[in-house]
């Protein structure tokens, strides 16, 4: 498997989170500098978003974790970086399609959300029709967007992908033939030569 | 220097291996070779580690992305870790199986005890250091558990802490334990080896002599065994790395620590899960401190307990109850992962049981045979 089918997703992925998650999420394991893997050259990438230098990770957008508590129903927005690794995609993809159309507000201001267990969440709903704007021919819906949001955080949770993909056969080859190689070694050879001898030789 | 070239050599070519050793006598070799393997890649990590509670997650998650191959030697680190283990385990059980603490080799089984005890407290320390959710809850169980031993246990777990609770300055000490514990390991392993080049190996078949005819230089096809083990094992590592690294480590050790949420099932990594499911099952604390002990102390008292040949055991009942006591703790392995009921207690407690039976048999024999001696003779 190659990822580089997935590089427009990953792309337009991008766009849904510096427009939109970057506005209350952290990375911190993420920098633009990552992004000349995808193809952008350094001014491109230098160019999208404007808060951050090409080396800085992405940081909390709050002066500390208290005030992200309070502007956020006393809920610390999580770091996205590592979230699909400890949330499934249908996970996900359920939160953020799980607002309905109609918003519902709890007694201590909580959203009400259908994808959730609890059916709370103190995330405000983030995605609409057409608000992300970009370049790209997809559609602009809920689903697509979620969906290029997933694609972009499961890349950034594990950008080694493609690197380890194709070592595997390599090493895991090398690796087989040399100890099938060795094996060979032990098979005893039991037709041993019998040893010469003047009667043997027929002289 | 000409001497001492010849005694190298002639000790690892001429080193005398028993005909019918099989796979399990490779262990040894494959254990060192890991253990090299872990010193290396660790010492590489540990450049880029930052041992404070802000900094420790992130940055081993940067040094991934930063450096080339960085995630590749850190999962090769963790997956080294259970490579480890199992050996050792394995290597227990072959010590246990074929009696090679028996007689004269009491010290070999001795060290070796040391190393199990000391790479035991390796894989903890090591395990905390990441500063995820699930290390920092194995902390605080552990640590807590520390401190409920009677008398030393509050001074222990405040050296252990450097502070009241798990914080700053315990992720510090953690990391110098991590870092200096594996040397003093090596010393043990240095006198391991040298004890057992001198004493000589035991072989499968019992009561049979390093001098006797059923046993063979070391050279030609032993090392060739020794070495395919190592390809295997690192086979399985690198499968374990490149095909499905997410099967060592759980979920819970991608979310950072936090202290204001405990989360549901915390689970330890599967080598310390007959220890865990112990914890798990005894209510009160000190019954569950003693049987950990006793669980780790037992492998040192073998020697002792099983000291004399005795009167009712053949050397095939005899193995028969090593593999029952191994498959208990295989079961307590099992169970550690399930949920707590009641059942799953009771069977667990049975599994406890059932392993300390095995050391408990020599005791009970040679009190039945001294009644059935002394039966005539007074009133018993």
């Amino acid at each position: 498997m190659d990822i580089s089918f997935k590089i427009s997703q990953i792309k337009r992925g991008f766009d849904v989170f510096r427009q939109i998650c970057i506005n209350c999420h952290s990375l911190k394991l993420f920098k633009l500098m990552d992004l000349l893997k995808l193809g952008y050259t350094h001014k491109q990438a230098a160019l999208l978003v404007k808060k951050y230098r090409l080396i800085d990770y992405f940081k909390l957008p709050y002066k500390s974790a208290i005030q992200a508590r309070r502007f956020n129903n006393g809920a610390l927005p999580p770091d996205l970086s590592l979230v699909t690794k400890y949330r499934t995609f249908q996970w996900i993809y359920d939160l953020l399609t799980g607002y309905g159309n109609t918003l519902i507000r709890n007694k201590s201001n909580l959203y009400q959300n259908k994808g959730l267990e609890q059916g709370w969440t103190a995330m405000r709903p983030p995605l609409a029709y057409g608000c992300v704007k970009s370049n790209s021919y997809a559609p602009h819906s809920i689903h697509q967007y979620s969906r290029d949001v997933i694609g972009f955080l499961d890349w950034v949770s594990e950008p080694w992908l493609t690197i380890r993909q194709r070592l595997t056969i390599p090493i895991l080859s090398s690796l087989f033939i040399t100890g099938l190689m060795l094996t060979n070694s032990l098979i005893k050879n039991n037709n041993k030569p019998s040893e010469i001898t003047s009667e043997n030789l027929n002289v | 220097m000409i001497d001492l070239i010849k005694t190298i050599t002639s000790h690892l070519i001429k080193f005398q291996v028993p005909k019918h050793a099989n796979w399990l006598y490779t262990t040894g070799f494959s254990l060192i070779f890991i253990f090299m393997l872990q010193i290396a890649s660790g010492i590489s990590i540990a450049v880029h580690y930052k041992p404070s509670t802000r900094l420790a997650f992130l940055s081993i998650h940067r040094t991934e992305r930063l450096f080339k191959y960085g995630w590749l030697v850190r999962n090769l680190h963790v997956c080294g870790s259970s490579a480890l283990f199992l050996l050792l385990y394995l290597h227990i059980f072959k010590g246990i199986y074929y009696k090679s603490y028996y007689g004269s080799k009491k010290i070999l089984w001795l060290t070796g005890s040391i190393i199990h005890l000391i790479i035991i407290l390796i894989g903890f320390f090591g395990s905390v250091l990441s500063w995820s959710q699930m290390s920092y809850w194995a902390a605080v169980v552990i640590t807590n558990f520390v401190g409920s031993i009677p008398i030393i246990g509050k001074f222990l777990r405040l050296i252990l802490l450097g502070g009241y609770t798990v914080g700053d300055s315990t992720l510090r000490r953690f990391f110098v334990f991590h870092c200096i514990f594996p040397f003093i390991c090596l010393i043990f392993i240095m006198v391991h080896l040298l004890l057992v080049h001198i004493k000589g190996q035991t072989s499968p078949i019992p009561n049979r002599l390093p001098i006797s005819n059923s046993f063979e230089d070391m050279y030609p096809n032993f090392i060739a065994k020794d070495i395919i083990a190592c390809i295997i094992m690192l086979f399985i590592m690198y499968v374990l790395c490149l095909i499905c690294p997410n099967i060592i480590l759980n979920k819970l050790s991608y979310i950072p620590a936090d202290y204001y949420s405990t989360p549901t099932n915390i689970e330890p990594e599967w080598y310390f899960l007959p220890y865990y499911s112990i914890l798990k099952t005894f209510e009160s604390k000190m019954l569950g401190i003693t049987s950990i002990t006793l669980l780790l102390f037992s492998l040192i008292f073998i020697p002792y307990i099983y000291k004399i040949e005795l009167p009712n055991i053949t050397t095939r009942t005899y193995r028969l109850h090593t593999i029952t006591a191994f498959i208990s703790l295989i079961l307590l392995g099992l169970i550690g992962k399930c949920r707590y009921t009641k059942l799953i207690s009771r069977l667990s407690k049975a599994c406890v049981l059932w392993y300390f039976g095995f050391f408990s048999l020599p005791l009970i024999i040679r009190i039945t045979s001294f009644i059935n001696k002394n039966y005539r003779k007074n009133w018993i």
